[in-house]
Order: structure tokens, then sequence, then C-alpha cells
């Protein structure tokens, strides 16, 4: 995947717990356009797999808006 | 009864036996990205839900092609059948590859399989590498390609009418593997479609280009290729979505689904849930989205029952018009 960019979402807005789900901006190879996607902190979703290996790549998620 | 009886094909009987087919959508009924062709880019989905492909250097795109009504080259009248088109490509790391992931590195694991389909090419002699791998999920072990007799993919040679083809293998033992959750681990089939001299595991494919059109496929347990099966299209839709859901624009004033925000803890908190069709196979991400009234969502927490949804404001909500998708593919 063509990560352009990540931030945290925001807190929970009851809580008020840092989220680690992301909001990724991912580019559509095929059709050469930016997708904003909301992910979740889950390890079996291919996205956030996607966001763990960019991080490891010396990536930084942004903080939230 | 005996077994034996209850495992001839000649009568009659296993055809009638369901739940056979281990490929979700094995004749391309359910397309929920919607119907018409698609450029297929690498480790991802084109249109047909529960397809994916992984390409190098080899421009394919997907299509969906219908059956003419009441033709004869593939029987039981399937609706469509799927091309995919290959540019020409010559480089030694190129590679285009159909594949599907079957939940649970479990599956078949062990035993004798057998792969059934209809194919046709554009050019006679044009062949199908069919590549089966394990994938043994989160935290398990790494991942095992060739995962079947001999170690290699086997090739099927096409022509330029429809056929049927088979594959019998072996899937390997999983004894000793460290496995994951179930559903983070897969067995993968891969139909090479092209797969330069850098991969001896397809057997000596090479490089191709040109229409390869499939119908049916079908994987089962044994060594015989049964009739496809053929479920209705609702099963094989609730089945794809475990993995993806769009929620599609709807038509009708009666088809609204209208969702006031329904639960709030301040004047600007305010919380709406969603539930999919089915559970998913993981926390799906959410995209793709358009149609929110007053207010889109200003916080979305994905489970794998429902999507919790929270807008700052009492009006927001849903109708005909509202389109989102919930991705938890593998």
């Amino acid at each position: 995947m063509n990560i352009q960019s990540v931030k945290y979402k925001p807190n929970h807005p009851i809580t008020g717990e840092p989220s680690k789900g992301v909001i990724a901006i991912i580019r559509n190879s095929a059709t050469d356009e930016d997708e904003e996607f909301s992910i979740p902190a889950d390890e079996g979703n291919l996205h956030y797999q996607a966001v763990m290996e960019w991080v490891e790549k010396g990536n930084k998620i942004a903080d939230a808006d | 009864m005996p077994l034996s009886k209850i495992q001839t094909v000649d009568n009659q009987v296993i055809p009638n036996l369901g739940r056979r087919n281990k490929i979700i959508n094995g004749d391309f009924q359910v397309f929920q990205k919607g119907s018409g062709g698609a450029t297929a880019a690498d480790n991802a989905y084109a249109k047909t839900d529960r397809f994916k492909y992984f390409i190098s250097g080899v421009t394919t795109t997907q299509d969906q092609q219908s059956f003419t009504h009441g033709q004869t080259d593939v029987p039981g009248e399937p609706t469509y059948f799927m091309r995919n088109t290959l540019a020409s490509n010559s480089g030694s790391s190129n590679y285009s590859i159909l594949a599907q992931h079957i939940e649970d590195v479990k599956t078949c694991a062990g035993q004798e399989v057998t792969l059934s389909f209809y194919a046709k090419s554009s050019v006679n002699g044009n062949k199908v590498a069919i590549e089966f791998n394990q994938s043994f999920g989160t935290g398990g072990s790494n991942r095992v390609t060739s995962a079947q007799t001999g170690d290699t993919a086997q090739l099927v040679t096409l022509t330029t009418s429809f056929a049927r083809y088979t594959v019998t293998t072996t899937i390997d033992s999983i004894a000793g593997k460290t496995l994951g959750p179930s559903n983070t681990s897969f067995l993968e089939l891969y139909m090479w479609m092209s797969g330069g001299s850098d991969y001896s595991r397809a057997n000596g494919l090479g490089n191709q280009s040109g229409d390869f059109d499939f119908a049916d496929i079908q994987l089962e347990t044994g060594d015989v290729a049964t009739p496809f099966e053929r479920r209705p299209f609702h099963e094989q839709e609730h089945d794809c979505h475990r993995y993806y859901y769009k929620r599609p624009a709807q038509g009708t004033q009666e088809d609204d689904l209208i969702l006031s925000s329904d639960y709030n803890n301040s004047t600007s908190n305010f919380w709406m849930e969603y539930y999919y069709p089915r559970k998913m196979r993981v926390r799906p991400s959410y995209s793709s989205a358009s149609g929110w009234v007053t207010q889109t969502p200003q916080t979305i927490n994905e489970g794998e029952r429902h999507v919790a949804f929270q807008f700052t404001n009492g009006s927001a909500y849903l109708d005909r018009s509202t389109t989102f998708v919930l991705d938890a593919n593998n």
C-alpha cells in the first residue's frame, strides 16, 4: 500500500483516552487517487499491518488533530 | 449405508452434498465494488469480491463478463465469468497472479485436494500455474510457499475455448507449526497467469499476456472434481460480507434507513451504532464515505460486529444516499 500520511484518531470523546487507531491517507495505485481510511488498531487488519510496516521503515504517526 | 456409497460421484449423491467448495464467490456473482472493468493493483482486490491480485510489472485489468443464457460451454447456467487481460511483459521478475485467501490455515492441511475451474485464453497454449501457500497468522510460523506435492506449482494449458481443468495435489501438513489466531491465518490459492524466470516455484510458466478467462472455480477435498456447487447469490454475498461490506446507495424512499444519533452525554457528543450484516473477520477499516446528512462522523470506532459513529450535533443521520465501505479483507 502506498501510504501518504498517518495520524492518530482523536481521543475518545467521552473517556478522553488516546486512540490507538489511526487515520491514513493511502494512494490507490490503480486510480492514482488518495483515499482516507479510518483504521482500527487490530493486528489482523491489512491496513493496520501496512501502517505498522510503514512505521518500521522510520515513518512517524502524527498526533491527532 | 456403507460410506463408499455416498462417496461415489456416479450415483449422484456427492453432488447434492453442500458446502464442498472452499472458494468463496467462485462463480463471481458478488462484486460489491460495482460491475465493469478495473485495473488491478498489487496486493489488492479489484472489483470481484474475495479475489486478490499480486502483480509486478504486468498491467492487469479485470472485467466481469456475462455468459449468454443457454450456452453450453460451461454447464449450470453461470451468470458471469472473469476476464483478466495481461499486457505484454518480458521481465524475469514480472508476475501477475489471481489469488484467494481461504481463512484458517487448517483448511485442507495435510489433505488431498482437487481444484477445478473452467478457463480459456485469447492465446492458444497459454498456461496457468496452480500453487498453494500457507500463512500462519499473526505471531505464527513463517509463510510456506508451494505447500503442496512436489513443492512446486502445477501447470495447465489453456485453449481458446472454455474447458474444465482439474489439479489434484496434497496440501502440506501443519504439524509442528505455530498458529496465530485462525482469523488471521489462511490457505492461499495462487493462479499464476504470468511469472518470469525468477520464479521457479511457478514451474517454468514464463511471461505471458492476453486474456485469461475463468469460471466456476472450486476447491474441495479428495481426488475428484465434483460438479460446481452453485450456491444462491444471497448466501455468497453473506459469506463475502465477512470480509468486505459496502453499504449501497438505496433506490427508493422505502429503502431509507434513517437513524438519529441515539446517545449523547453532552450537547456535543452524539453517538450512532451501525450493525454490519454479519460479524466481520477482524475490525474493519472504514473508507469511501459519502452522503451523510448534516454532518460526517467526527470519530469512528470500528468493531467486529458494529461501528460507532460520533457526531457533534444530534441531527446527523443516514439516508438512501449514504454509502461507505468496511474492509476486513485478508
